[in-house]
């Protein structure tokens, strides 16, 4: 029989994230030490280009450690509310961004790495939980079944 | 007419109820349809390309969606 529950839902709700972050360090690690070196030599970009690597470097805090904690619980919250639950597993990860999406454009124009204008919030907003419901019912759904946890 | 006379006659009247149970195993077949994993519906398929096209329109979103994962 199966124990701890609520620790292989945490499991499974970090695994997406965390997989995507091994890409986007390998992106970043990339521009910055290959393509875009700090110290540039002539005709290569200038430092203020790379010191924007920089900038992605300090908030990728974000995604490595936020990010995926936030998957794990809110895959641990569904469990927690099984049986007294009306939404599927794709609707509540869709609801995700109204937490995630505020926090990551805040961090994100406080450390200058993406210029975002607050108008876009709404609509970006939107997209994001439309590619979360995807992500959440096909990806996460699938790791759960593999765990154990009913979806 | 005798008690044994009418449930002759009655049994005669009504068809007999097919008892036979179903042919094949269904618990088997519940089973297999609640493991499956959730299939790719049109709406998905439409909603995942809503999300490419949004990004289309807005590149700037992509690194900015990509931070959120």
């Amino acid at each position: 029989m199966r124990t701890h529950p609520y620790l292989r839902a945490y499991m499974a709700g970090v695994v997406v994230p965390t997989i995507l972050l091994l890409v986007m360090v390998s992106v970043f690690a990339t521009l910055r030490f290959s393509v875009v070196p700090l110290a540039p030599t002539p005709g290569e970009p200038t430092l203020g280009e790379a010191l924007l690597y920089e900038a992605i470097g300090r908030a990728i805090i974000f995604p490595m450690a936020i990010v995926p904690n936030l998957w794990g619980l809110w895959n641990m919250l569904y469990l927690a509310i099984d049986g007294k639950r009306k939404l599927s597993l794709g609707v509540h990860g869709a609801l995700l961004p109204i937490l995630i999406v505020p926090f990551g454009v805040t961090l994100a124009n406080a450390l200058g790495v993406f210029r975002f204008e607050l108008q876009w919030v709404i609509p970006f907003g939107v997209t994001a939980m439309v590619a979360y419901y995807l992500v959440w019912k096909h990806a996460v759904g699938f790791l759960n079944a593999e765990v154990g946890i009913s979806t | 007419m005798t008690d044994d006379d009418l449930a002759r006659v009655l049994r005669a009247a009504i068809p007999p109820v097919d008892t036979g149970g179903p042919r094949s195993d269904l618990w088997s077949a519940l089973e297999r349809r609640l493991d499956a994993p959730p299939q790719w519906a049109w709406i998905d398929l439409g909603l995942a390309a809503a999300v490419v096209a949004a990004l289309v329109m807005f590149p700037d979103w992509i690194s900015l969606l990509v931070y959120h994962f």
